[in-house]
C-alpha cells in the first residue's frame, strides 16, 4: 500500500492570548488545534469545514509549515516533513500550492498579471528563458479560462472571478500535487463563484490534483468534497465520506452546522 | 444603494429621481420621503425607519460603551428624556434583542462582544429610537432596513439572528427590507422577493412563487449556480456583471443570456406581468410556460 500524500498525526498549535495591554509576566496560552490527525490520500478533495475561531485556517497552514506545529508529526509520502531543510524543504514546498479568499488581496496590485503569474517560476526554475516562461504562463492562463493578452494588464482591470482565475494560475504554474484552497468562492457573488467551483472540478481532473479545502460552508463543501473533516474548538469532531458526513452527521455539532443552514423549500 | 436612498444616506454626488413614500402611523396620511427637508428626515431616519447593516464590527464606536451608543440614539429622537428613562429604554431594547444579562452588556464595549452579540446590539439600537418615543406620543418603528445583516456571522448564530429578526417582525408587527446575495436566507426570510440585476429590479413576485417558478432568466440562472447540500451539477452564469458606466443598450442581462433573441439588444424591457402580483424583466415572459425550463 502506497503511503498518503500526506498524514498528520496529533499536531498541535498554541498561541499566547495577551493578557491585556499592558499586561506583565507569564501570559496565558490559547490551544488553537489539539490532537488534529489527518490522512490526505492523492487524487481526493478533504474539506475542512468549520466555524470562525474553530482552528481550520491554523491546521491548513501547519500542514503547509507555513506556521510550525507545538507538537506531532507531518508526513509527505512516509517522509518527515517538518525535519525537512534547505533544498529539500523548497523541493516539497513547490508540490504544494494555495489559492486565497480575498481576490483582491492576494494579487500585488503594482505587478502585472504576467508578473504575478510567472513569479514561482521565477523561483522554482530560474534556467527558463523569458520567451520559455512567457509560454508557460500563456498556457496556464488558457487553463484557467483566461485570455494570454491579461498578461500585460494589471490586477484592478480584472473583476473578483477573473482575479480568482489569476490566483489559481498563479497556485498551478509549478504544476504541484496539492493545492490547499482557503475559501476560495466566498468572496465571489453566487453565479461566478459556481463558475470558480466547476474551475477547480475540471482542474483537478486535468492536473490529477489533490485539494484541500477550507471552508465555512457546507453547501460549498457539498459541491467538490470527497471527504470532510469537521472541526469545533481546534479539535476535529468528525471526519468521514462527504455524503455520510452531510447525509447523517453522527456527531452533534455537525448535526447543528447542518441544521442551520438556510434551505429552499424548492428545487429550481 | 436602494436602501441608502430610502435613507437619505447617500454619498455626495449621487442623484435620486422618483418618489418613495412613507405611510403616517394610522396609515391615512402618506409622506413623500425625497420632498422632506433634511430636518424632517432627520426625524423620520432612525425613528420610523431604522437600518442595520453588515459589519456590526465597523457599524458600531469602538470607543463608546455599547448602552451609551444605544443611548445616543434615544436622545436623538427623544432630546428631553430623563437619564433614568433613557437608561431603562437601553435595557429595554437590549432585552428586546434578546442580549442576556442586557445591565453587564450595556457597559462593554464593542470588541468585547462576540459577532452575533454585536449585531444584537445593533437591531436593539435600530428599534431603540422608535420605541423609545412611543412614549412622547409617536409611533413604533415601522420599517427596519436590514442590509446582509448575516453575512459576516456563522451558520449556527446567523440561525438565530434571522430567528430574532421574525420574532421581532411578529411582536411589533414591523415591515422588514432584507437586503441579500444568499437564496437559502431569502427562502426562510421573505413574503415577497425583488431581484435586482445591474441598478434594475428584474423580477419582483410572492418569495416561493419566485423560488419555484422564476419568470426572469437571471433569476433563474442564479438559483442553478447556489450550492446546495446535496452535490449536483452547478450551472454557473457565463460573464460578468456588466459595469454601471457601460449598460448595454438592451436587456442589461443579454449578453449572459442563454435565451437571448436579436430583439433583446434593441431595448430595456419593461417589467411584465408573470402570474399574481407577479412581475420580470424579459420580453419573453409571455412566450414561455411558468416552470419551463430556462
Amino acid at each position: 500500500m502506497t503511503a498518503p500524500l500526506l498524514e498528520a498525526r496529533n499536531l498541535r498549535k498554541t498561541f499566547s492570548a495577551p493578557a491585556g495591554t499592558f499586561a506583565m509576566g507569564e501570559r496565558a496560552r490559547v490551544i488553537a488545534v489539539e490532537g488534529a490527525s489527518l490522512d490526505l490520500a492523492a487524487g481526493e478533495t478533504l474539506a475542512i469545514v468549520g466555524e470562525s475561531g474553530s482552528g481550520k485556517t491554523t491546521l491548513a497552514r501547519m500542514l503547509l509549515r507555513l506556521i510550525e506545529p507545538d507538537s506531532g508529526e507531518l508526513l509527505i509520502e512516509g517522509r518527515d516533513f517538518l525535519a525537512a531543510r534547505g533544498p529539500a524543504l523548497r523541493a516539497l514546498r513547490r508540490e504544494m500550492q494555495m489559492v486565497f479568499q480575498d481576490p483582491f488581496g492576494s494579487l500585488d496590485p503594482r505587478m502585472r498579471v504576467g508578473a504575478i503569474v510567472g513569479e514561482p517560476l521565477e523561483i522554482h526554475e530560474p534556467q527558463l528563458s523569458r520567451a520559455q516562461r512567457r509560454d508557460r504562463v500563456a498556457e496556464i492562463l488558457r487553463a484557467v479560462g483566461m485570455n494570454e493578452d491579461a498578461m500585460t494588464r494589471y490586477p484592478h482591470e480584472f473583476s473578483g472571478g477573473q482575479r480568482q482565475r489569476i490566483g489559481i494560475a498563479r497556485a498551478l504554474i509549478l504544476r504541484p500535487r496539492l493545492v490547499v484552497a482557503d475559501e476560495p468562492v466566498s468572496a465571489l457573488d453566487v453565479s461566478v463563484g459556481a463558475q470558480i467551483l466547476e474551475l477547480l472540478q475540471n482542474l483537478q481532473r486535468d492536473f490529477a490534483l489533490t485539494y484541500l479545502l477550507i471552508s465555512h460552508s457546507l453547501p460549498v463543501v457539498a459541491q467538490l468534497a470527497t471527504r470532510i473533516a469537521v472541526m469545533q474548538g481546534g479539535r476535529i469532531v468528525e471526519t468521514g465520506p462527504a455524503e455520510q458526513v452531510l447525509g447523517t452527521p453522527t456527531h452533534p455539532y455537525t448535526q447543528s452546522l447542518i441544521a442551520a443552514i438556510p434551505v429552499m423549500p424548492v428545487e429550481p | 444603494m436602494l436602501a441608502l436612498a430610502l435613507m437619505g444616506l447617500l454619498p455626495p454626488g449621487a442623484k435620486v429621481f422618483g418618489e418613495a413614500w412613507l405611510a403616517n402611523a394610522n396609515g391615512g396620511l402618506r409622506v413623500n420621503l425625497f420632498a422632506l427637508t433634511e430636518r424632517e428626515r432627520i426625524a423620520i431616519r432612525g425613528r420610523d425607519i431604522a437600518m442595520i447593516f453588515q459589519e456590526p464590527m465597523t457599524a458600531l464606536n469602538p470607543v463608546m460603551r455599547v448602552g451609551a451608543q444605544i443611548a445616543e440614539a434615544i436622545r436623538a429622537h427623544s432630546a428631553n428624556l430623563a437619564s433614568a428613562e433613557v437608561d431603562r429604554h437601553v435595557l429595554a431594547a437590549l432585552e428586546r434583542a434578546a442580549v442576556p444579562d442586557p445591565a453587564m452588556r450595556a457597559r462593554q464595549y464593542p470588541h468585547q462582544l462576540s459577532g452575533g452579540l454585536r449585531q444584537r446590539v445593533m437591531i436593539a439600537m435600530a428599534l431603540a429610537a422608535g420605541a423609545a418615543s412611543i412614549t412622547n406620543g409617536h409611533c413604533e418603528p415601522r420599517l427596519l432596513i436590514a442590509d446582509e445583516p448575516t453575512t459576516a456571522l456563522d451558520v449556527t448564530v446567523q440561525k438565530q439572528i434571522l430567528e430574532l429578526l421574525a420574532r421581532l417582525r411578529r411582536d411589533l408587527g414591523l415591515a422588514l427590507l432584507f437586503i441579500t446575495h444568499d437564496l437559502g436566507v431569502v427562502a426562510q426570510v421573505a413574503d415577497r422577493i425583488a431581484v435586482t440585476y445591474a441598478g434594475r429590479i428584474v423580477e419582483e413576485g410572492p418569495a416561493r412563487e419566485v423560488l419555484a417558478h422564476p419568470q426572469h432568466p437571471y433569476t433563474a440562472g442564479l438559483l442553478r449556480a447556489s450550492p446546495q447540500l446535496v452535490r449536483r451539477k452547478l450551472e454557473p452564469i457565463p460573464g460578468n456583471v456588466p459595469s454601471l458606466t457601460a449598460l448595454p443598450t438592451g436587456c442589461a442581462f443579454e449578453p449572459r443570456c442563454a435565451l437571448r433573441r436579436d430583439e433583446c439588444t434593441t431595448a430595456m424591457p419593461e417589467l411584465r406581468n408573470a402570474g399574481p402580483e407577479h412581475r420580470a424583466r424579459c420580453i419573453l415572459v409571455d412566450c414561455v410556460s411558468p416552470g419551463a425550463a430556462i
